[in-house]
């Protein structure tokens, strides 16, 4: 038996011609196949319509904000973590930048690497001549002066240093404790 | 849409979050149904739920006000559903029937009675979803829950207008196929539990 066209009658939702109307009532007294379509899928139309919408658990207006927050806070920290690699990554291209500049002027104002090295070696030798007059200078200085007060004068001047010294943690303590200062 | 709503969507869109949370209060419970329809528990219903409200957060700027919001917002909710859907392969029905614990049912309390009868309408129904495919149970749950017609079908899951109809006689055609298997697994059970005298059970 054939069941077209009427189970896409039963099956698509749209209003039936009389005529329509009056095969289908005819088709489904003889029909079991089509009968039980029409019976079945009327159960389930059915069941829809008394299941009812479904409240979520309370407070889901609550979790929701939390949720929001939450997701402000990632794409906050989203963002600092690429702003971050973005500084890192500006930083290490401006030092490659840089050494790769350096290295091309080393290299060509000498002309080889043993003229870099002596100019190297004569740069060290300088700085040491340099640290050893200094230090020639002083070994004078504490040579010398010494000589300069007798013993109670060196007396009377750190009495001195010690009275200003002493006065000037006082003023400071002092401050400190002033109102509106913590 | 009432003028409260478009006055708490005009402050959410200045980036007021109090103003969102009006708007969450008002539809949490269609947007969790449908969820809970699609995804077939509550856990995965209220996470999606939570998420379809906060992607319509973040792009309300895309929300055109000449539309409907509860359209944009429920296809956003379906949408979702359905790519969580595709992508995890969740299946919707479980044993332990976990959802009694979440599932608050409609005021004043129901006897204990109606909550087992409802819960059993409740798996029957998410027995038959389970047999569709995502964007058909959408195109379902839109249709018969939410009164939808085919345009706004079409709209909300970005189809035609006869790709609707055609998913909705499909889905139609699978479930009524369910529901006689349903019937006929329940007529099995039936005639032994009949049957049975109060003095043939296993403890005597």
């Amino acid at each position: 038996m054939k069941h077209q066209p009427f189970e896409n009658w039963l099956l698509f939702d749209e209003t039936l011609i009389p005529d329509q109307a009056q095969a289908l009532d005819e088709h489904l007294q003889v029909c079991e196949h089509c009968q039980t379509l029409r019976q079945s899928w009327g159960g389930v139309a059915g069941l829809f319509r008394e299941s009812p919408d479904l409240d979520p658990a309370s407070g889901f207006a609550d979790r929701w904000q939390a949720r929001l927050k939450q997701d402000h806070q990632g794409v906050l920290a989203s963002r600092h973590r690429w702003q971050s690699w973005i500084t890192l990554i500006l930083i290490a291209n401006a030092v490659s930048i840089l050494g790769v500049l350096l290295g091309m002027t080393v290299f060509n104002t000498f002309d080889s690497l043993t003229e870099l090295l002596l100019v190297w070696v004569y740069r060290l030798t300088s700085l040491l001549t340099v640290i050893n007059i200094f230090q020639n200078l002083l070994a004078i200085m504490i040579r010398t002066i010494p000589g300069l007060l007798p013993p109670s004068g060196w007396a009377i001047l750190a009495a001195i240093i010690s009275a200003g010294s002493l006065v000037w943690v006082l003023s400071i303590a002092r401050l400190a404790r002033m109102p509106g200062r913590a | 849409m009432n003028d409260n709503e478009a006055i708490w969507l005009a402050r959410a869109r200045a980036g007021d979050d109090d103003a969102f949370t009006h708007i969450v209060e008002a539809y949490q419970k269609p947007v969790f149904s449908l969820c809970y329809r699609m995804l077939g528990n509550a856990g995965d219903a209220e996470d999606a739920a939570q998420e379809a409200f906060l992607r319509a957060y973040r792009h309300l700027n895309r929300y055109d006000p000449n539309r409907s919001f509860a359209t944009w917002l429920l296809s956003i909710a379906s949408h979702y559903c359905i790519d969580r859907l595709r992508k995890k392969r969740l299946p919707s029905f479980s044993i332990d029937n976990e959802a009694h614990d979440w599932w608050q049912p409609p005021d004043p309390g129901p006897t204990p009675e109606a909550v087992m009868v409802m819960d059993e309408k409740q798996l029957r129904v998410r027995e038959l979803l389970d047999v569709l495919a995502p964007k058909d149970r959408a195109a379902v749950v839109l249709h018969y829950w939410y009164d939808y017609s085919y345009e706004e079908i079409a709209e909300s899951l970005a189809l035609s207008e006869s790709a609707v109809k055609s998913r909705l006689y499909r889905a139609r055609r699978a479930l009524a196929e369910s529901w006689q298997t349903q019937e006929s697994q329940m007529e099995m059970l039936e005639p032994n539990n009949a049957e049975r005298t109060p003095y043939e059970t296993p403890a005597f």
